[in-house]
């Protein structure tokens, strides 16, 4: 949802390095989950990025780190990537990797796919890389 | 936090305080386990440990400290240790009680331990709380086996085992790691 970014972000790991300065990185391994409002990612690692004491940036990868998140419409989406970029100040996520975003309205695949977290806006490909997508019919009567 | 000062004048004022013995087993009843009978002891007792360079090691103050029969290990009740860290700022730890081993090699502090950090350029502070955290003045280095939360500004991690380098300020938590960090602050 577009007030998750608002909320809190909880994560849970095996294991933590950091640093304790303002600007710093900290790395967290081992069955990591955040969440934050509705958005959920499970990934084997994450950096989180802080810069003047607030969060930044988190890159998050696995085989595959997985998302989900309901959007302001209630619909959930499902992705999954090697590689998963979230910049908190701008609220964009950025997948790469052998990109799956499963949604009811369909799916999509590629190699890299940009997520806006205020609109729900997919954005794919433009880096050379093609994009798959595949639309559900709408259900009968559905208007 | 300079600890191979804080080591050296430690052992510096375990030898000084040897000079200085005050046995007070006669004066007051106390709660002393008659099987480990103290070297010595001070009561209500404010120091400052120097380095060889002159400069300030840490401070310390507390309501009790006593020297082991063995002549090696001290003992002190509801410690307040004050390290200068860079910029003349400081580190403050307390804790219910501390043990310093021989030659000050640990200084184990025991019972709702907190290290509280000076104040960076952003205005935040680093703080450690733990039941038992021990601090290794030669290697510039604290550890804990138990439970450890480590805050800095609104960023709040815990876990189980940590190990940490002072100079690098570099902290590890060794497993189940949470952590909350706050939306951000603008």
């Amino acid at each position: 949802k577009s007030t998750d970014r608002k909320q809190p972000m909880d994560i849970a790991a095996d294991s933590s390095d950091m640093l304790l300065n303002d600007d710093g990185v900290s790395k967290i391994c081992g069955n990591v989950r955040i969440s934050q409002g509705t958005l959920a990612i499970d990934a084997d690692c994450a950096e989180v990025t802080r810069v003047k004491g607030d969060l930044t940036q988190v890159t998050l990868t696995g085989a595959p780190a997985r998302l989900r998140q309901v959007n302001d419409n209630g619909e959930p989406m499902d992705a999954s990537a090697a590689r998963i970029i979230y910049f908190t100040k701008a609220a964009q996520i950025t997948l790469s990797g052998g990109v799956v975003i499963d949604q009811p309205r369909g799916s999509m695949r590629g190699e890299s796919i940009r997520y806006d977290l205020n609109t729900g806006r997919l954005n794919g490909g433009g880096d050379g890389s093609r994009i798959q997508m595949r639309l559900s019919p709408k259900p009968e009567g559905g208007g | 936090m300079n600890y191979r000062k804080g080591a050296l004048a430690m052992s510096l004022l375990v030898a000084a305080l040897g000079v200085v013995v005050w046995d007070m087993r006669g004066q007051r009843e106390r709660r002393v386990d008659t099987a480990v009978r103290s070297d010595y002891r001070l009561e209500r007792f404010e120091m400052s440990a120097y380095g060889e360079d002159g400069s300030i090691a840490f401070g310390l103050s507390s309501p009790l400290l006593e020297r082991a029969a063995d002549g090696k290990t001290l003992d002190i009740e509801t410690p307040a240790f004050v390290f200068p860290a860079e910029g003349g700022r400081s580190w403050q730890a307390g804790a219910r009680s501390a043990w310093v081993s021989d030659r000050a090699r640990e200084i184990q502090l025991r019972g709702d331990v907190r290290i509280v950090g000076p104040l960076s350029k952003r205005g935040l502070r680093t703080e450690f709380s733990a039941d038992r955290l021990s601090v290794f003045p030669k290697d510039n280095r604290i550890a804990s086996p138990g439970w450890v939360t480590v805050s800095h500004g609104t960023s709040i991690l815990k876990g189980k085992g940590l190990e940490a380098d002072m100079k690098q300020r570099r902290v590890k938590l060794l497993s189940e790691v949470t952590a909350r960090y706050a939306p951000e602050s603008r």
